[in-house]
């Protein structure tokens, strides 16, 4: 197999003393959708956010792109359940913040963002702030922001868990698509979620974690063809399994 | 005449549903779909209502079926969807009504559209009506607006064609 | 849908509780010195000079303009004050811990006692120049505007969203973006609101210095204050009128053209907009109603009040990110450091001199002072709750009632000062009445303003419970109104009382008619202390046992009711 984008050996965490995340170690290769999965207290958060660099191990090491992480990670962008836009910025000022914060001349900020928005679905929306978009939009604009920074992993922070059902499913193939994607560079994602079903449609391998402290406690893979469908019959017995690790 | 109010959801639950729909196209129990999809009634009713008026579903005494274009719809990408979106929603009245004011090029004040709502509908309903229509009238990309000065704009040119 | 926290705004600033700790008692010694510094050569009584105010009315857009610009200097140092101390101490957990309580300590402490303090330093500084005086009174303003202004900036830095946070950090903006993306939207709505709260106190300050200055030195600040004292001093009345009618016109146009604009402005930097925002009672609706021309003219100020603002507030943070600012840091904390050495052994020494005579008085007048708070504080609740328990009981009262009471809280009560003296003597009352009367004028409003913040939060639920039990008058009031509004109830009677200090200064001893009259207390012993004998030590003294008494009350009274009120009477729980 290939070189792994991002790896975590032996990766723990601790919070004032008491271990959040205990010896982690797993692979994020190119070209993958892995999804972590768990009960809450199983460390996912912490987890995606030490690949991001914004949490340093207390023990172990993450890698990325070979080398050892010592700051924010370059090579990786966040999608935040909460969504995390600036409510004060239209959808194209907040998708474009990254090229603004690298001093990109505003013409240039406003045409990669119309672009960006197109390719998320929300083509037209450029001047639409965050309180006039619906949840699924919203979070639209956030997948457009990530996608600004190109980066080789994505990060998804449970992005499906603020909206309503029916938008969460069409924003999850979205998601998939954008992936396979050739207009955008980014090709691999590991996403957070605490919902079997989202990580067997999803994902092309999971890691399930149990809690307290987070721990893996196997690596399953998610072999069923591509495209796939919600609630699909080939899905069932990954599903099982998933729930049967972590019950 | 009583004017064609628009539905208040969200247009990705809209696709979303039409997409969940196309798994069992109908006829059908609407409270069975509400079950299947852990979905209240007054959530459901709208989308339903949506499509309904857009022509992609009939609903009827409890019942609902896809029409062929949901179907299409159901099934298409991105862009087909916009374009489809577009031809529907730009015969409803208050989009129409946008639609005209803006034809000579100039922006339109949200106030003139709601001075055209003020005798039909209450005044909360009112704002809440030019909401929806900003944003069908977005992501159709029929038309354009800045929340800052209160204006609808025509689309901007470029744009609209990437879609 | 939210999940951010986004706490509605206070009506009034309410003064903060955090658990007592040591740098409590640090924060009192850092602001006990430095009022020593202000005095550390032996004051002179100032020099009576002749100088006069030219008081025909063609004057007063002139004074008006004077005041404005004395009030809108003392603001803008007030905002980079407030964002670099907010930033700071939102920044850094372990300075937290020392400015939060001197901030709590500034804003408990009654400043006013300071103002003689100030205007020697500052003559002194310009060498006796006017320009001294000018600077005093920007000073005494900037003490009324900056400490809820620096809170208000902590608050909003602290309480931003944390994903926001991190996903701004991780879009690598830092610097000058960080803050015209981030920091500077995040304390918009917050600093706003405070801003209006600071110009009505900075009013109320700017007129006292300008009176102040009449009563028995006679350094004269052409202004609208300084207006008014004169005409009164000189018996004519009707250009004291056409003064204050200046004044309320001025403050009411602010209103108009500036604060409600600002306002709506505002609330597109609050992190979930859906629905009318608490705290924004729009006056402009009420006043303009629906005429075009009205809306467009108060829109096109508004825009123009905010570009100002903003433009003043990326100033300020461009300075703030810029390298410089580490090192004049460093030479202010070095400067902060000797100034404080310094202090520490004159304060030493003049602890050390045996107690002078006067010395003995202090308790005494401490406990009439605080008679004459009590009186006034009485007075304030008993017209205020019963307003307050009207406003409650339905949401549309709000509206009707807070617009007209904003613009009456912010003009400044210091300007009837001389008018409401001239009419006790005139009628032969006895002094206290106007004293307790002057020092109602500084409680009334923090009382009712917190008063209403929490009739504004009263659970519809509980109304319509109120309703249907048919809970009126003194039932609902005991067992509706006050269990809810209990904490906020605390929090308005310290800053009430606070203010209520700050009046004393000013109550005690008045000039009126060419000579001052005064009533035993410690504003009294104050102002003869600073005016009259110039005693170092006595001024002391008498601030350090004010300060005492503040600090003794808010943590003997005021925060064992609130700690109680708070967990007892919480309506979010």
């Amino acid at each position: 197999m290939a070189e792994p984008l991002v790896s975590l050996i032996g990766a723990g965490r601790s919070f004032d003393g008491v271990e959040v995340v205990h010896d982690v170690t797993f692979d994020v290769f190119d070209g993958e959708m892995l999804a972590l999965i768990g009960p809450s207290g199983a460390g996912k958060s912490t987890l995606l956010r030490m690949i991001a660099g914004l949490i340093p191990p207390s023990s172990g090491e993450v890698r990325s792109g070979g080398r050892v992480l010592t700051g924010l990670n370059p090579d990786t962008a966040m999608v935040f359940q909460s969504f995390a836009l600036l409510p004060w910025l239209n959808a194209a000022d907040n998708v474009a913040l990254p090229l603004e914060a690298r001093g990109v001349p505003a013409a240039e900020r406003l045409r990669q963002a119309a672009h960006l928005l197109d390719l998320v679905g929300l083509g037209g929306h450029a001047r639409a702030y965050p309180r006039e978009l619906s949840g699924g939009m919203r979070q639209r604009v956030g997948l457009a922001r990530a996608l600004c920074q190109a980066p080789r992993v994505l990060l998804l922070d449970e992005p499906f868990s603020a909206l309503d059902v029916l938008t969460a499913h069409t924003l999850r193939d979205q998601v998939v698509d954008l992936l396979h994607e050739a207009a955008i560079p980014t090709r691999t994602a590991v996403m957070v979620t605490h919902s079997v079903e989202e990580a067997a449609y999803m994902a092309d391998r999971v890691v399930a974690l149990r809690a307290n402290p987070g721990r893996v406690v196997d690596v399953v893979t998610v072999d069923a063809p591509r495209p796939r469908r919600w609630g699909a019959p080939e899905l069932v017995p990954f599903v099982d399994r998933l729930y049967a690790l972590m019950t | 005449m009583t004017a064609q109010l628009l539905p208040h959801v969200p247009l990705g639950g809209l696709f979303g549903l039409l997409e969940i729909m196309a798994a069992s196209p109908g006829p059908g129990d609407v409270y069975r779909l509400a079950g299947r999809l852990h979905l209240r009634l007054d959530k459901l009713q709208p989308l339903l209502e949506a499509a309904r008026l857009l022509g992609w579903a009939h609903v009827e005494h409890g019942d609902y079926q896809l029409t062929d274009e949901g179907r299409r719809v159901a099934a298409a990408g991105v862009a087909e969807r916009k374009q489809q979106f577009r031809a529907r929603i730009a015969g409803l009245p208050l989009i129409a009504g946008i639609l005209k004011a803006l034809a000579p090029g100039a922006a339109v004040s949200r106030q003139a559209v709601l001075d055209t709502l003020a005798s039909t509908v209450p005044a909360p309903e009112a704002q809440r009506q030019v909401d929806t229509a900003v944003n069908w009238g977005r992501w159709a990309q029929l038309f354009d607006y800045d929340a800052d000065a209160g204006h609808f704009l025509p689309v901007t040119h470029g744009r609209r064609a990437r879609s | 849908m939210s999940h951010h926290d986004w706490r509605p705004l206070r009506l009034w600033s309410p003064a903060r509780f955090r658990q007592p700790g040591p740098f409590d008692g640090v924060a009192l010694v850092v602001v006990a010195l430095v009022v020593v510094v202000l005095f550390i050569d032996e004051p002179h009584v100032l020099p009576r000079t002749s100088a006069t105010l030219d008081l025909a009315p063609v004057m007063l857009p002139l004074y008006a303009a004077y005041s404005g610009l004395r009030m809108l200097a003392a603001y803008v140092l007030s905002l980079g004050f407030a964002l670099s101390a907010g930033y700071w101490a939102s920044a850094s957990p372990r300075d937290r811990r020392l400015i939060l309580p001197a901030l709590d300590v500034l804003q408990a402490v009654p400043i006013l006692g300071f103002f003689p303090a100030a205007v020697f330093f500052f003559i002194r500084l310009a060498h006796g120049r006017a320009i001294g005086v000018e600077a005093a009174a920007v000073f005494l303003i900037f003490t009324s505007q900056a400490w809820n202004l620096a809170f208000s900036a902590y608050e909003s830095l602290t309480t931003i969203p944390k994903d926001l946070r991190t996903a701004v950090r991780l879009s690598g903006a830092d610097g000058s973006v960080l803050w015209r993306r981030l920091l500077l939207p995040a304390c918009v709505p917050r600093m706003v609101y405070n801003s209006m709260l600071s110009w009505a106190g900075g009013w109320y300050f700017l007129i006292a210095s300008e009176i102040i200055a009449i009563g028995q030195g006679t350094w004269i600040l052409p202004g609208l204050g300084s207006y008014i004292g004169q005409a009164i001093a000189r018996g004519r009345a009707p250009l004291a009128v056409a003064g204050l009618a200046m004044l309320v016109a001025v403050i009411v146009s602010m209103h108009l053209f500036v604060w409600s604009p600002l306002e709506a402005w505002a609330g597109r930097f609050r992190y979930e907009t859906s629905g009318a925002g608490e705290a924004a009672v729009p006056l402009v609706r009420v006043l303009a109603g629906k005429a075009p021309w009205v809306r467009r003219a108060l829109a096109a100020t508004g825009q123009a009040a905010a570009s100002g603002l903003g433009m003043a507030l990326v100033a300020v943070a461009h300075a703030l990110s810029g390298q410089w600012m580490r090192v004049v840091g460093w030479l202010a904390a070095a400067g902060a450091a000797s100034v404080l050495v310094y202090g520490a052994v004159a304060i030493v020494e003049v602890l050390l001199r045996p107690l002078p005579p006067e010395a003995l008085t202090i308790p005494t007048a401490l406990g009439f002072s605080f008679l004459r708070l009590l009186a006034a504080y009485a007075i304030s609740l008993a017209w205020t709750v019963p307003l307050a328990a009207w406003v409650s009981r339905s949401a549309r009262r709000v509206e009707l009632v807070m617009p007209p009471v904003q613009v009456l809280a912010s003009i400044p009560a210091t300007a009837f000062f001389p008018l409401l003296v001239a009419g006790v003597l005139r009628f032969g009352l006895d002094l206290n009445v106007s004293a307790i009367l002057l020092v109602l004028t500084g409680m009334q409003w923090y009382l009712l303003f917190n008063l209403v913040a929490a009739a504004q939060g009263l659970p519809e639920d509980l109304r319509e419970l109120a309703r249907m039990t048919e809970a009126r008058g003194l039932v609902y009031l005991r067992r509706f109104f006050l269990p809810a509004a209990l904490p906020s109830l605390i929090t308005g009677s310290i800053t009430a009382w606070g203010g209520g200090w700050n009046a004393l200064v000013l109550a005690e001893s008045v000039t009126a008619d060419g000579r001052t009259w005064s009533v035993d207390g410690i504003g009294t012993l104050l102002d003869e202390a600073t005016y009259v004998r110039g005693d170092l030590q006595m001024i002391v003294l008498v601030i350090v046992a004010m300060v005492g008494a503040v600090l003794l009350l808010n943590r003997a009274v005021w925060r064992p009711l609130y700690g109680r009120a708070s967990v007892r009477y919480r309506l979010d729980g």
